[in-house]
This record gives structure tokens, C-alpha cells and sequence, in this order.
């Protein structure tokens, strides 16, 4: 598997006393799925700001896509990567779906013709073409959110972050949003990393990484990761209700394992009636 | 101090095309010191009924009783800021409303625009600014280096720095991480049993309902759908999908459950704990 992105003892901090993440290294490979998990104050968007080069750190080095980054290398690295963020407003820029679309791909100085194709093709992947016209006060917090997701798109990015993307949505809109980010990572042709702090976010990446206080302290598949309930709560991570369920009909020897989703808890208890 | 609805209804840009009726015939009381849930699914009315509840919209017809206070349509805004004083309404994301250069600045803002003495308002940051678990040493510190979480708790404080009775909350917790939801909800908890305010939430989260709330409201198209305790409320399976609400997730996943194996279901579990205890008493043949 090719290395899409890799950090390298990596020590940042905002004042040189506290680094906000300590000898940090983490290695992502291209079309990989990654859920990065830890509370506010944990580290994980200092991370993003890092990986685009918004910040620099003190020690350590970060490689993406085989190129080191650095001043020289910083225009051509953030091509590769978009992010988008927690605001919904804060991010909409056009006066409709189609100009916000449009928004960087015209700082990109790309042709009339390719640009109205662009934004069609990524309107419709993110199943916003239907608003092309719409101005953004008509659009619920999910679906501006999809529009940024077209616009990071559009311009060809090949590692999507999403810094807590879901975070100022209504559950209908995290929903959407949250299937949609599926229906990318199926495609298999995006490195994406999610910043959250909602566990049933993580429950179908690859691999979760769970940061606390600069630090990894946790990382590996869903399922091991959500077997450790008491140190995600240590944390102050809230773990999904079938974790926490399947984990106390554990301890009363009910079931055998902690399972990590609804559908698998529903499966276990039923076959558990039906022994029974 | 209790709130009273009186059949209010609400219409918005009446006698214009673009007129649009948002609440019909709504009557309900929250007596003082109770901790009331709203829900409903977006566009429902919630935030309509919400900003009746100060003023800051009046009724098309109907009265609203704020204690003593009556709000109605040929009310004067004047007569208004007494009742403002006494209901804090708390809107969504309200660190965004955060201007001044220290908290202590921000929190006495409120006040001092009350005529409160600039003694008395230093005396009241002191005191919200711990009652909404922050450190009084902060107070001097600009609040836009704060995380998330506590330049919340700083705008909260400015609405607690008026002193209201009623405290009424728009999504308080969005955007925040669990423990800081955790907290915060622990906060609006201590107030209402405490200090004895009357706390209106309106939220999509219903864990927190069912942890929080003595009385629920549920709204569906502009008109109150349903009143109760959380017990009550969840109870009504059918009526509450008609309104486009979720059931809290241990009521979820025991609904569907029950389903499966076509049991019966006299009442819901609305808590982790609850979920257990009731699968625990099927799968043991208990119950």
C-alpha cells in the first residue's frame, strides 16, 4: 500500500511550554478511511492545521505523498488536501450552490467549459444538483456542509479532511452528511480523515486513532478500539449505546463480546432468545 | 415564576403574500421551577414559540403570562423590559455574540444596560461566572481565547448576570464534545434545582429529555402535539413518528427489539441502564 501521508515525531506547540502534541508520528496510507477521535483541547485539529501547513512544528517532519512538506513544497502539497470545517456559514463564499463550487476553481483559473462540467459532475455526486441555483440561506446545515464537500471535490483533492464537520448539525444532517462521506469512502479513490469527537462516526472507518492530551493512546480497527470502554471514557469520549449496552449485558454474563454497532446488538440478542 | 400560554397563535408577515401562520392555538403552563423539554422536528415552530417567551415576537392573537407579566398583541415594547429581565433567552452558538476585551466586561454588560450600579454588575460577574463553573481569576482575560466550551459558559453568564428567573435554552449543547455537553447539562441542572430557575431546552437530543426534563412539549406543525413526562411522551410510539421524532436510543433499539421477536411492550426503557434491565428480564424470563 502506497504511504499517502506520514508524520515524524512531530512536537507542536502554541507556547513553547505546553506542546499540544508531543513526539507525534502517524503513518496513512492512500484511499485509506481514518477516524481520528479526542475531546475539544485533544490535539486533532492542531493536526489539520499542521498537515496543511497552517502551522509549523517545532520538530519533526511531515511527508505527503512522498514530498516533504515545507515552504517550497506548501502550494503544491495543499492541492492535494482540502479541508472542511466545523461552520457551515463560515465556509459558504458564493451567492449559490453553483458559485461556491465554482469558488476555487476559478482562483484556479480553470476554463468556463471544464469549470460549469466540474461543478455539475461534483453537484450531482454530492446529490446537491437539484439546488444549483439555491442561495445558501436556503440550504439546511447538512447541505451546505455537502456543497463544501463538492467544492473540496472539484479541485481534485486527494486527502479530504473533515475537522468536526458534523459538529453544528441537527441528527438529520449529520445523517446525510455522514452518508455521503460513506458513499466517498467506497469509491476508494480519496485518503479521508475525520476529526470528530462521535464514536458512531468512527464505527465504519478503517482504523481510529484516539488522541488525548497530544498523545495516541489508543489506535487499531473499530472493533478493538470500542473494546476499551473504560479508557474512552477515561478520556471523555462517550462511547455508542451498543458498547456501552453489550458491555453491561457482559459483565452480567449475558453475551460474550462487547459489539460495536445496533444491527450486531440486535443479531446477539435475538440469537440469545432464540437459544435461549 | 410560571409561564402561561393562552390560545397564542403566531403569524408571520400577515395581510402580505408572503404570510405564513407558524403557531395555532397554543395553551400550556410551566409552573415556576420546573425543567421543561421542547422538541420537534425542524420548521415545527419551536423557535417561534421559543421567542414568545420574552418578547421578542408577540402573539398575533392570544396572551402569554409571565408570572404577573402579560404579553399580548397591543402590548407596548416598553412594557417588555421588565419581562426580559426576568426570561433569558439563550439562542444557539451564543459565543458568537461575545464582543467585549475581558469576560468580567462582557458578563456586566447586561446589567449595566439595566441600570445596575457598576459595583453591584463587577459583584454579579463574580458570582455567574462561578455559577457556570468557571474559575474567577479568568474574569480579567479577553474571551476569545477560550475553547468552545467556555466562551459558552461565559455567554451564558451574561444572561445569568440579569438574574432570570426563567432560563430558556436553544440547543445548548450543539457543538460541543461529550463531556463538554456532559457539563454543561450538569450546569442547567444545578440552576434549575439549586437556584431554583425554571429551565425551557429546546433540543434534538433525546437522551437528554429523557435524563433532564419533568415535562416535555412536543411541537409538529406549529401546533403543541403532545404534553407530558418523558415517560408519558415516549410512550406514544405512533404519534411521535407522525410528529418526525427519534425516540432515545435505548428506546430505539428495545422498540426494535420487541419487534423482532414480537413481544409486547408496556413501556419503553429510556436510559442505557433501563435498555438492560428490561433485555435482561426477557432473555431470563423475568417480567
Amino acid at each position: 500500500m502506497r504511504k499517502m501521508i506520514e508524520l515524524k515525531n512531530i512536537t507542536f506547540g502554541y507556547d513553547a511550554d505546553s506542546p499540544v502534541l508531543k513526539n507525534y508520528s502517524l503513518t496513512i496510507n492512500s484511499g485509506e478511511f481514518i477516524t481520528i477521535l479526542g475531546h475539544n483541547g485533544s490535539g486533532k485539529s492542531t493536526l489539520s492545521k499542521l498537515l496543511v501547513g497552517l502551522m509549523e512544528p517545532q520538530q519533526g517532519e511531515i511527508i505527503i505523498d512522498g514530498e516533504l512538506l515545507s515552504e517550497d513544497t506548501i502550494p503544491t502539497i495543499r492541492q492535494k488536501i482540502g479541508i472542511v470545517f466545523q461552520n457551515p456559514d463560515n465556509q459558504f463564499v458564493g451567492s449559490t450552490v453553483r458559485d461556491d463550487i465554482a469558488f476555487g476553481l476559478e482562483n484556479k483559473c480553470v476554463s468556463y467549459d471544464v469549470m460549469n462540467e466540474l461543478v455539475e459532475r461534483y453537484a450531482q455526486k454530492v446529490g446537491m444538483e437539484k439546488f444549483l441555483d439555491s442561495e445558501p440561506h436556503y440550504l439546511s446545515g447538512g447541505e451546505k456542509q455537502r456543497v463544501a464537500i463538492a467544492g473540496v471535490l472539484a479541485l481534485g483533492a486527494n486527502i479530504i479532511i473533515l475537522d468536526e464537520a458534523t459538529a453544528m448539525l441537527d441528527p438529520r444532517g449529520r445523517e446525510n452528511v455522514m452518508n455521503l462521506i460513506h458513499e466517498l469512502v467506497e469509491d476508494r479513490d480519496k485518503t479521508i480523515i475525520m476529526i470528530t469527537h462521535h464514536l458512531d462516526e468512527a464505527v465504519k472507518s478503517d482504523r481510529i486513532i484516539v488522541m488525548n492530551e497530544g498523545e495516541i493512546i489508543l489506535e487499531g480497527v473499530p472493533k478493538e478500539v470500542f473494546q476499551e470502554k473504560e479508557l474512552l471514557e477515561s478520556v471523555k469520549l462517550d462511547v455508542p449505546f451498543a458498547v456501552k449496552a453489550s458491555y453491561e449485558l457482559k459483565q452480567r454474563g449475558l453475551l460474550k463480546e462487547v459489539v460495536t454497532n445496533d444491527e450486531e446488538l440486535m443479531d446477539e440478542l435475538c440469537k440469545l432468545h432464540s437459544n435461549r | 415564576m410560571q409561564i402561561t400560554f393562552e390560545s397564542v397563535n403566531h403569524v408571520y408577515n400577515a395581510r402580505t403574500p408572503m404570510e405564513r401562520r407558524a403557531l395555532y392555538d397554543i395553551e400550556f403552563d410551566i409552573p415556576s421551577g420546573q425543567f421543561v423539554a421542547i422538541i420537534g422536528h425542524t420548521g415545527s415552530g419551536k423557535s417561534t414559540l421559543i421567542q414568545h417567551m420574552n418578547g421578542l415576537l408577540k402573539p398575533s392573537s392570544g396572551v402569554i403570562r409571565i408570572g404577573e407579566k402579560v404579553i399580548q398583541s397591543t402590548e407596548k415594547n416598553k412594557s417588555l423590559k421588565e419581562i426580559r429581565q426576568h426570561v433569558g433567552l439563550v439562542f444557539q452558538f451564543p459565543e458568537y455574540q461575545l464582543f467585549e476585551e475581558t469576560i468580567e466586561k462582557d458578563i456586566m454588560f447586561g446589567p449595566l444596560n439595566y441600570g445596575v450600579s457598576i459595583d453591584e454588575a463587577r459583584k454579579r460577574a463574580y458570582d455567574v461566572i462561578q455559577m457556570v463553573g468557571l474559575d474567577a481569576e479568568m474574569l480579567g482575560k479577553s474571551p476569545f481565547n477560550l475553547s468552545g466550551g467556555q466562551m459558552r459558559r461565559v455567554a451564558i453568564a451574561g444572561i445569568l448576570a440579569m438574574n432570570p428567573d426563567i432560563l430558556v435554552l436553544d440547543e445548548p449543547t450543539a457543538g460541543l464534545d461529550p463531556q463538554g455537553q456532559y457539563e454543561i447539562m450538569e450546569m442547567f441542572n444545578l440552576l434549575n434545582r439549586q437556584y431554583g430557575k425554571t429551565i425551557v431546552l429546546v433540543t434534538h437530543d433525546m437522551d437528554l429529555v429523557a435524563r433532564y426534563a419533568d415535562e416535555v412539549l412536543v411541537m409538529h406543525q406549529g401546533v403543541l402535539a403532545l404534553k407530558g413526562s418523558p415517560e408519558d411522551v415516549f410512550k406514544q410510539i405512533d404519534e411521535l413518528k407522525r410528529c418526525g421524532i427519534n425516540f432515545p436510543i435505548p428506546a430505539q433499539n428495545y422498540h426494535t427489539f420487541a419487534n423482532r421477536l414480537s413481544l409486547s411492550i408496556d413501556k419503553l426503557p429510556l436510559t442505557t441502564e433501563e435498555f438492560v434491565d428490561q433485555v435482561e428480564s426477557v432473555l431470563c424470563g423475568r417480567g
